[in-house]
């Protein structure tokens, strides 16, 4: 089992919103995603996933239909949304300006 | 738009929430489905997998749970959906729902009913007036004492003078026989006399034809004309416009109707809802006063003044500028010599009937305050035993994942839906309460009130519920959240050795303590105002009724009038319908009838000095004065106590003779006999025949002459055919045979015999005298109400309450059965401990009540001493209903079998 990290507050939705940022995916694969993307240092499980799912599918920011699994299953297929996109894009520079921040911060002597 | 997609989901969740339902269950079945593939790739079993997947996946309800939080519109549709959790779960307990409903209900209601009347009669407004916040009232000072009423003359003077108001007026009110086309009968109906700007000063304006100005009250006698009131053209004129030109009688004196009043408008006394307004130069006609002219008298005190404040004054600019003119007056007239102004703001009550009127109110205001005391403690309790019978259920839900917060939601709406419903239930039943209160009487007086529940009022009524709702719920609730679901399980509902929580044992007795202080201040308020009931007045008034014939303004003179008396006096005794008749001039109690003032012989001053400074202090003896027919003592029962009542030769041919009452007869000749001395009664008008001396023939017992609340005053009883120029108005008295009051009709019948054009109104005399205590009746029936009802809610709550706390130890008892406690010891364990909470509710509510008791007696004069047997009895009532409700729970349990207990749930 890995490590399992914390998750800052704020941070799973950016990262949902990442793990879409190339492909539509389903919930698992959301998650499947975040762990690669860590390098699995992020599990999410179902409980904070869906919610955070949902929360940005109704911020608009993601779009949802259904599809077809790998398994032939129908599922639910999340893809990032214009919105969406932009969202990303300013989180993105966010999270760089704060973790510029914090490392000139933490490694300075 | 981001708002308008939120708003497209919002009404998507809300109203297609099952669709939206299936959705989320298909897409985590989805998830379960897929991570079951995963790992029966990775070589799992398929039943191994399947299990993994939904480990890892969790509570699959806490997901669901979660996920919807999201949503737009989460919160109502959570809302909705706690609120239908609510309603089945109390639709699953109708008893408790209907007790907690019904209690809740009984204090609000009691509450908005006392305080729309309060409101009624004291912070609201006079009705009908514009801006009436500028409005001030003037009382006269007089040296030492204040009263309420000034003379013309001064007013006149004052309103010449002052600079500080834009206004004053001068008014004041008397009942009269108001008759109106068709019919020979009148009804008592209060008339205002007012100065020609009344109207204006008040800012009233028609709603009919015009009001009274000042050309209509230009000099005495002038412009027989009235405005009448709304309610008075809606009943007698049906609403019909043709009224303006009318003729109205009043005391038999024919006005002319010019106006309508606005409707709600009732003049400037609150007390007195006036029908009619007439100018004060007519007064004197209409109320038959013939002894001067009482709009050059500056002595005396008819009017009452109201004024309204200049642009920019205040009241006290109005109190420097008037007391500077009072001053004025004081160096310039004798008659106003040591005589001030004071000066209030406000309108419609002096500062003794705002006193008056506001006892009442209070001490029903504090009964209510207690009375809802007790219905929260009884609310609260039965929902913290609620709490604790379901607290397995609760348990399983927290277990399952239900989150603590939403069960303290659920604790919270609960509370809020009872609450709700008691404010409906509250609502109705002020209605019915204010409606009957009116009907009752408690606000006859005030009869033209508009006792509408108003919006401050339903306000107040909401905020309470509010405050209710947050109290019941806080204490069930704070205990839902503080559950350990784990131990609960395991104890099971009545575990063996819970105790009882401190805070409902504390509940308990504060119910028992809050109800012992409304009961006890209940019985001693109740006693005071039994007491004023049963006060006797001094003469018989069962069986009589009276009747008033308006001879003189048909045109009766002195002589013809007593001849019609006689003839009257005549024809009852010969009815067999009844059994005595007698003449008086004043049907007891009345507060309005004739005063005047009386010397021992050699004592009196001249003829006519006393011509307007009747009224000031040091002029010998004021007595009321009654003109009677001989056998009045008789036919009233009031006992002569010396001397001989009147007889038949008493009369105009015979030297003038006076029967003056015990109280008289010390006042004039203290410890003296009084018979055969002489009693000297002036005339007050200066130019008229002097009155000869009156001997005193007899002393009559002392009645309560000037209303049935205040001591017996000095009174004087003359023949009605020596002292006719009096000119009072005379009523026949007839006692009817079987000992009931005859019918008033029957009685008008007499008149209409012998002249069928008079105008004439009537009544039992019972009814006149309750009609002056119908404030204490009703209140006494309130208060009784009251402390009935607190009695039964506490009784119910307590029932409700400890029998619920002790059903939750059936499995303790049976545990204590099965190690071999016998029935009798068990239930008296149970009973010594609802005794014990009892004794310790008991013991402070007997402090509290004594504390109670004693404060009501500081704050009212009437109140009487702790009640001893009240309390007993509300003691004995209480510690039945909590030993009921601790022994036949406990003996039901301590039959059962022991093991069925134990495997039982409850």
């Amino acid at each position: 089992m890995p490590r399992h990290t914390p998750l800052l507050q704020g941070t799973l939705d950016v990262l949902i919103l990442k793990a879409l940022a190339l492909q539509p995916l389903h919930g698992l694969g959301v998650s499947r995603r975040v762990e690669q993307l860590t390098r699995g240092a992020y599990v999410v499980k179902p409980g904070s996933l869906f919610p955070a799912l949902h929360r940005l599918e109704e911020n608009g920011w993601l779009a949802a239909e259904w599809g077809e699994s790998e398994n032939n299953r129908r599922a639910k297929y999340y893809k990032l949304t214009a919105a969406g996109r932009k969202q990303l894009a300013h989180e993105t520079a966010e999270w760089r300006r704060v973790a510029g921040a914090m490392r000139a911060a933490l490694e300075a002597d | 738009m981001r708002a308008a997609a939120w708003l497209r989901n919002l009404r998507w969740n809300l109203l297609r929430r099952a669709d939206v339902d299936a959705a989320l269950d298909e897409e985590l079945g989805a998830y379960v489905e897929l991570l079951t593939n995963e790992y029966q790739q990775s070589g799992m079993s398929a039943a191994d997998a399947r299990r993994r997947a939904l480990v890892e996946t969790g509570g699959v309800e806490q997901v669901k749970d979660a996920a919807r939080d999201a949503w737009a519109g989460a919160r109502i549709a959570d809302l909705a959906r706690e609120l239908r959790h609510a309603l089945r779960s109390l639709r699953r307990s109708p008893g408790f729902v209907a007790t907690a409903v019904a209690t809740l209900g009984i204090g609000i209601a009691g509450a908005t009913a006392v305080f729309t009347i309060m409101d009624a009669e004291l912070l609201r407004p006079l009705p009908g007036v514009s801006e009436p916040a500028r409005l001030i009232t003037l009382e006269r000072v007089q040296t030492t004492t204040t009263l309420d009423d000034f003379g013309y003359p001064d007013f006149l003077d004052y309103r010449a003078q002052t600079r500080a108001l834009a206004g004053l007026a001068a008014y004041n009110g008397t009942p009269m026989a108001l008759r109106t086309a068709g019919g020979a009968s009148a009804e008592r109906s209060w008339v205002s006399y007012v100065s020609g700007d009344f109207f204006s000063v008040l800012g009233v304006h028609p709603a009919l034809g015009r009001l009274l100005g000042p050309r209509d009250a230009a000099e005495q006698g002038s412009a027989a004309v009235a405005v009448i009131g709304y309610g008075l053209w809606q009943t007698r004129f049906a609403g019909d416009s043709g009224v303006i030109g009318a003729t109205i009688h009043l005391n038999g004196e024919a006005f002319t109707v010019v106006g309508v009043a606005p409707p709600g408008f009732i003049g400037a006394m609150r007390l007195h809802a006036m029908n009619v307004w007439i100018p004060v130069t007519m007064i004197q006609r209409a109320a038959h006063i013939d002894s001067h002219d009482i709009l050059r008298a500056r002595g005396d005190g008819w009017f009452r003044l109201i004024g309204r404040l200049a642009p920019g004054a205040t009241v006290a600019d109005a109190q420097r500028d008037l007391s500077t003119i009072a001053a004025r007056l004081a160096a310039t007239y004798a008659t106003n010599k040591g005589r001030g102004v004071r000066v209030f703001a406000g309108a419609g009550m002096t500062r003794d009937e705002r006193a008056d009127a506001s006892r009442l109110p209070d001490l029903l205001a504090i009964a209510v305050a207690l009375l809802v005391v007790i219905a929260c403690a009884n609310v609260a309790g039965l929902l913290l035993v609620r709490a604790s019978a379901s607290a397995r259920e609760r348990a399983t839900r927290i277990a399952l994942g239900a989150s603590r917060a939403s069960l303290v939601r659920r604790a919270v709406i609960e509370g809020a839906v009872i609450a709700i419903a008691a404010a409906l239930v509250g609502a109705f039943g002020a209605q019915l309460l204010v409606r009957s209160a009116a009907i009752v009487g408690t606000v006859a007086k005030t009869g033209g009130l508009d006792l509408h529940l108003d919006g401050s009022v339903l306000g107040m009524m909401i905020l309470m519920t509010a405050l209710t709702s947050v109290l019941i719920s806080i204490a069930p609730a704070l205990r839902v959240s503080r559950t350990d679901p784990a131990a609960l399980m395991k104890d099971g509902a009545g575990g063996a050795v819970r105790r009882r929580p401190m805070g409902q044992r504390l509940l308990v007795a504060l119910q028992i303590a809050a109800s012992l202080v409304l009961l006890a201040s209940s019985a001693v308020v109740y006693d005071a105002f039994r007491r004023v009931l049963a006060i006797d007045p001094g003469f018989d008034a069962r069986g009589l009724t009276y009747v008033y014939p308006d001879e003189r303004a048909s045109g009766y003179d002195t002589t013809r009038s007593r001849t019609f008396y006689r003839a009257l006096l005549a024809e009852a005794a010969a009815d067999p319908r009844f059994s005595a008749a007698a003449i008086t001039s004043t049907v007891p109690p009345e507060e309005w009838s004739t005063r005047v003032s009386v010397y021992r012989s050699g004592e009196a001053p001249p003829p006519g000095a006393l011509e307007g400074r009747e009224f000031e202090p040091g002029n010998g003896v004021r007595a009321y004065v009654d003109a009677v027919s001989p056998n009045l003592f008789a036919v009233m029962r009031i006992p002569i106590v010396l001397g001989r009542p009147f007889a038949a030769r008493d009369d105009e041919h015979a030297p003038p003779v006076v029967v003056v009452s015990r109280r008289l007869a010390e006042m004039l000749w203290p410890n003296e006999n009084p018979i055969d001395r002489y009693l000297e009664w002036p005339v007050t008008r200066a130019g008229a025949p002097p009155r000869p001396p009156l001997r005193v023939v007899g002393v009559a017992a002392d009645t309560r002459h000037s209303g049935l609340l205040n001591d017996p005053p000095p009174m004087m009883y003359v023949p009605f055919t020596q002292q006719a120029e009096l000119g009072q108005q005379l009523a026949l008295l007839v006692r009817g045979r079987d000992g009931r009051a005859p019918l008033p009709a029957v009685a008008e019948s007499l008149v209409a015999h012998i002249d069928p054009q008079l105008t004439r109104f009537s009544g039992t005399v019972r009814e006149h005298v309750d009609s002056g205590v119908s404030s204490e009746r009703t209140a006494s029936i309130w208060i009784g109400v009251f402390g009935i009802v607190a009695l039964l809610l506490a009784a119910v709550g307590l029932y409700g309450v400890i029998s619920q706390a002790t059903v939750q130890r059936t499995r303790e008892l049976a545990v204590r059965t099965a190690l071999g406690a016998t029935r009798a010891r068990l239930v008296a364990s149970v009973i010594a401990d609802g005794g014990r909470l009892a004794a310790w509710g008991v013991l402070a509510g007997i402090t509290a009540a004594f504390a109670g008791v004693g404060a009501l007696r500081r704050e009212f004069a009437s109140v009487g001493p702790f009640d001893a047997r009240a309390m007993a009895l509300a003691i004995v009532v209480l510690s039945a209903a909590t030993l009921a409700a601790c022994y036949l729970p406990a003996r039901r349990a301590a039959r059962l079998n022991p093991v069925d207990a134990l495997r039982s749930d409850t």
